[in-house]
């Protein structure tokens, strides 16, 4: 892939030591809420998710580890060497790992938390190596805090798009609860991500019908919340109340796309009954407001996969590649276009996420 | 194309009025439950059939095309033989039940145990006896697995129950939960397969969640979704290993529609090669399990361009061999065999229309 652009739309970096980023906290949160007991002791801003844990615990690549005792994805060196440099990137979008910090216990304290792992993430990565681009992390709990962060830190230019990743209130994504958000971003002109996880903390409802009792149950099941926020998005009208609005759907995969959109086109009569704002079918709007990364990409032959992607048309224009390091379930570009048509390749590696982004690809020059 | 037999593994019929069923309790429980008309306001009878809190604005069923105003569409027997089986030539129905699928997770545990019963009789007496095309399935009280495995091996000795039903989750736990061990052992002691059906978790009574994300703000979103309670169900059914523990058992998913097979298998496949260890006891992939023991009802069809939908369904290997016709009449969303059989490719007629129920259902 030599001088080919890539753009890599989902890489999860993180702090070496919790203090790190909670340094950013505003003093009274930080003495006397999270550091009450002390800076190795700080109070855990992470709320369980669903106990579904990998067997011997880790869900990282086991080469990602820096070795100095912190975690995978916390060593910008290693990341250099290991996806940056080794993969040829154009560019990179880092989304924490993977921010469900921003649904702490305390609703007072999700905007805290949110601008100190933003401000942590600007001065710790994005203040050098112009490869590394970044996501304005969101407490989706409470929506017009949320909206405020948006607008704060929409004009930096590293930020690329405003990140909704724990949904602690429980609702589908489209819920009129949630459109300060969206009017948010549309008026500061940047995109939503929606990052795979987002209900498995306490409030949310990860699958239906049962919590999975496994890793291996967990992992085919985790991307279910998504149809429903699509679903949802779709019927309460999100992109005809903000038509600027563009997402990107991370970490979810996209085979499901076509069987979701046939489903809801066959819903239109329907879905306009239910909410009269409902303008325009599922899947037009689909296709000119919402993207979705590639990782986790299926092992199957080429040739199905090809088949069951063609089946709808313009699914070559809705993927963009995602690597996920340093996640156990990584992809590697290679892997990704073996198995999708090389036609695709220009489109998949930068051309989409150029378009979604508003990038030139002319302007995106590999720093040395 | 000729039209061929088709068998039909889904229709829902109902009881007209909720006294054909209390009709079949014993005597003191239909002194407890009471009678319509004793009240004001024709009162006096408890209602017995947990409601359904989501429907359709363009209704629920479909127009009965016999014009039979009074009864609600599927309740009564002649008017489905005629309307649906004559009409289509359908060769053999299962009757899957409506609301009734429901009672089983009552919170009244103990009328949930004596209603099952008397559904499992009222199906023998209104529909069974009225045509030999007509089976049932068995209502089992499934919030007391043991109870509903005596009852599925009693109900089961009538050879016209065709399957057990599971239209409700009793319990809040995804179906493979070894709480549930009992209602399939005895489904597959008895050889019969197990009918899970979509909406299992749509009472207010159970805790479970109807669809992922949050409860669902329109009839829309709550219908696109019903492929999300089966998706959970076949992964936990596998991942629990349940399969293992039964060898005869088989599983009929209905009501999700078929699109939404394709990729959870790829995915559930590409995850099981690094997260085996979570379940020792799996001989196989995940998809070969699909492949022995799970089968999915065509009902609700998503086809709108057949060519289209026949490239999308045709990249998975051996979907014909997956999939069985279910009209789901008289819902509003029922798919005639010919519909069906037009969408399909024509070399999955025979398969999907008849033989893969055949073998499913050991006919």
């Amino acid at each position: 892939m030599e001088g080919q652009l890539l753009i890599d739309c989902d890489v999860h970096h993180r702090w070496k030591r919790q203090h790190e980023m909670t340094d950013y906290l505003p003093t009274a949160w930080r003495d006397e809420y999270i550091r009450a007991q002390g800076t190795e002791t700080e109070l855990s801003i992470l709320m369980p998710a669903h106990h579904n844990p990998h067997s011997r615990g880790s869900q990282k690549r086991l080469d990602t580890f820096p070795g100095d005792g912190t975690e995978p994805g916390s060593d910008y060196p290693l990341m250099r060497e290991q996806l940056l440099d080794r993969l040829g990137v154009t560019r990179a979008i880092l989304g924490f790992d993977i921010g469900l910090e921003a649904k702490p216990l305390n609703p007072n304290f999700a905007l805290p938390i949110a601008r100190a792992m933003n401000d942590w993430s600007i001065d710790h990565w994005l203040s050098g190596d112009s490869r590394l681009l970044g996501a304005i992390v969101v407490p989706t709990e409470m929506p017009s805090d949320a909206a405020a962060e948006i607008r704060r830190l929409a004009g930096h230019p590293r930020l690329v798009h405003a990140l909704v990743v724990a949904n602690g209130i429980g609702k589908p994504l489209g819920h009129p609860l949630y459109h300060p958000i969206y009017e948010a971003a549309a008026e500061c002109g940047i995109p939503i991500a929606i990052h795979a996880g987002t209900d498995v903390v306490p409030g949310g409802q990860m699958t239906a019908s049962g919590i999975p009792m496994s890793r291996l149950e967990h992992f085919p099941l985790m991307i279910q919340p998504i149809f429903h926020h699509l679903s949802s998005m779709i019927t309460h009208g999100v992109f005809e109340k903000f038509p600027t609005l563009r997402l990107m759907v991370i970490e979810h995969g996209f085979t499901w796309v076509p069987g979701l959109l046939w489903k809801l086109d066959a819903h239109f009569p329907i879905m306009r009954r239910e909410n009269p704002i409902v303008r325009r079918l599922p899947s037009e709007v689909f296709r000119e407001h919402i993207r979705f990364t590639t990782q986790p990409f299926d092992f199957v032959r080429k040739e199905q996969m090809v088949q069951l992607l063609e089946s709808f048309d313009g699914m070559e224009d809705m993927i963009c590649f995602s690597s996920d390091y340093p996640h156990w379930d990584a992809d590697e570009p290679a892997h990704v276009i073996s198995r999708l048509p090389s036609a695709w390749a220009t489109k998949l590696f930068f051309g989409n996420a150029c378009t979604f982004y508003g990038w030139d690809p002319a302007d995106l020059v590999v720093s040395t | 194309m000729t039209r061929q037999a088709a068998i039909d593994a889904c229709v829902h019929n109902c009881a007209a009025a909720e006294s054909e069923i209390v009709e079949h309790l014993p005597a003191a429980w239909r002194r407890y439950i009471g009678r319509p008309g004793t009240l004001p306001n024709g009162g006096g009878a408890m209602p017995i059939v947990p409601l359904m809190p989501y429907h359709n604005p363009l209704g629920n069923k479909l127009r009965s095309a016999t014009g039979v105003l009074d009864a609600p569409p599927g309740s009564d027997p002649a008017t489905v033989l005629a309307e649906h089986l004559d009409a289509h030539a359908i060769e053999r129905a299962v009757l899957c039940l409506d609301r009734e699928m429901f009672i089983p997770a009552l919170p009244n545990v103990r009328l949930s145990i004596e209603l099952c019963r008397a559904v499992n009789s009222w199906t023998e007496e209104r529909w069974l006896a009225a045509d030999p095309r007509l089976h049932g399935v068995i209502l089992a009280p499934l919030q007391v697995p043991e109870l509903a495995a005596a009852e599925i091996l009693r109900a089961a000795r009538n050879d016209r129950m065709a399957a057990v039903l599971f239209g409700v989750n009793g319990l809040n736990k995804p179906v493979g939960h070894p709480v549930y061990d009992p209602i399939f052992r005895a489904a597959a002691d008895s050889q019969l397969p197990v009918i899970v059906h979509a909406g299992l978790d749509c009472p207010v009574d159970t805790l479970t969640d109807p669809v992922p994300g949050g409860p669902p703000s329109t009839y829309t979103d709550f219908h696109v979704l019903q492929s999300t309670p089966l998706a959970t169900s076949l992964v936990s059914l596998i991942g629990q290993g349940v399969f293992e523990r039964y060898p005869d058992l088989k599983v009929l998913l209905v009501g999700g529609g078929v699109t939404w097979l394709a990729p959870l298998m790829w995915r559930f496949d590409t995850d099981f090669r690094a997260l085996r260890r979570d379940a020792p006891y799996l001989r196989m992939l995940p998809s070969e399990y699909v492949r022995d023991r799970i089968r999915v009802s065509t009902y609700p069809l998503e086809v709108a361009d057949a060519s289209a939908f026949q490239r999308y369904l045709t990249a998975y290997d051996g979907l014909d061999g997956l999939l069985c016709y279910a009209s789901g009449y008289p819902n509003w969303d029922c798919d005639t065999p010919e519909r069906v059989g037009q969408a399909l490719p024509a070399a999955w007629g025979e398969r999907v229309m008849r033989t893969n129920a055949l073998e499913l259902f050991r006919w």
